[in-house]
């Protein structure tokens, strides 16, 4: 019989389950990738794309309360967990600082990255280097990076993948392809959302019902 | 004649506390532990246990003081908390600490 478990996988474990298992932080996170896409580098005002960002973090919301607490239930998780959730969103603001430095947004971005624009640099469209191009993609892995290692959540790694490839295209391609890199990976990542969504659903059957199965009410396998 | 090393290993297997002993139990103990407090649902999807059977073991437990229940409402609907007490904190470390020391103790 194993007595030595471990108690710190079976911590990670809950904590995955209950908090991204049903990938509705997906959903809102693929909003915010596409906001970010829309509205960092293009002059227009955008700001009727926040729009995104309200409805995914009403979805969230009603979704955790209404469909993922149900099935899953609630559950208080320690100090040391909170703290480590409140450090990963203090690398995402971070990470958004960082970019949009990176991308000449803040005027920090020519201090730290002054090499970044190459020799017919637009000041109001940057041009990079083919070095500034690895070092933005590099930094925006990194940011997903560690936000993933400290949430223990691996699909991060793939949305870093994801959206660091959008960032090469956004200062590499042509139009239209450059405009909508990040929309196409924000996509990506709330269509996975959904699928994890759905896969949660089926998977996690409302408590109600579970009891009515173990009381013999109805037949478990319909 | 009896090995001395294997009636010692013995003893200390007979000296376990039964109670966390006991692989479902082991496993709420276990939940409990690394989590500050859940609901019968989280831990019912966490042990996979049905729900009399989660029930029945819940009580258990909290007859022996190792997990106390909190029983609150959420506007109209009934919510419980539970939660592992210092007994049932020092219960389960003790039960790994013995556990260890037992399977060390015997012989290959």
């Amino acid at each position: 019989m194993k007595t030595d478990f471990d108690l710190k996988k079976l911590e990670r474990t809950a904590w995955r389950l209950f908090n991204f298992k049903d990938g509705l932080w997906d959903i809102i996170l693929g909003a915010l990738i596409i906001y970010f896409g829309r509205t960092s580098l293009l002059v227009e005002d955008n700001v009727h794309y926040s729009y995104i960002i309200w409805a995914s973090l009403l979805v969230v919301l009603l979704g955790k309360k209404f469909v993922t607490s149900r099935r899953l239930g609630q559950a208080r998780f320690k100090k040391d967990r909170t703290i480590k959730v409140f450090i990963s969103f203090l690398v995402i603001a971070v990470l958004i600082f960082a970019a949009n430095a990176l991308m000449g947004q803040f005027e920090i971005g020519t201090i730290v990255y002054p090499d970044l624009c190459g020799p017919n640099c637009n000041p109001g469209l940057p041009v990079y280097s083919n070095y500034g191009i690895a070092l933005l993609a590099i930094t925006v892995f990194v940011c997903f990076g560690i936000v993933a290692f400290s949430l223990n959540t691996w699909r991060l790694y793939f949305y870093g993948l994801l959206c660091a490839t959008a960032a090469i295209m956004r200062v590499t391609a042509d139009r239209p392809f450059g405009n909508i890199s990040f929309s196409i990976a924000g996509f990506a990542v709330i269509l996975i959302g959904l699928v994890l969504f759905l896969r949660f659903l089926k998977e996690y059957t409302p408590v109600s019902t579970v009891r009515r199965i173990c009381n013999g009410d109805i037949d478990g396998q319909s | 004649m009896a090995n001395p090393d294997n009636s010692d290993a013995l003893k200390a297997f007979s000296d376990i506390d039964r109670v966390v002993h006991e692989p479902s139990r082991l496993s709420i103990l276990a939940h409990l532990y690394v989590i500050e407090s859940a609901d019968f649902i989280f831990l019912m999807r966490q042990t996979g246990l049905t729900w009399g059977n989660l029930s029945s073991h819940l009580s258990k437990l909290e007859t022996s003081g190792y997990i106390e229940i909190e029983k609150q409402f959420k506007g109209k609907k009934p919510n419980t908390m539970l939660r592992i007490t210092d007994k049932g904190r020092g219960a389960f470390l003790d039960y790994r600490q013995k556990m260890k020391q037992a399977l060390d103790q015997l012989p290959e």
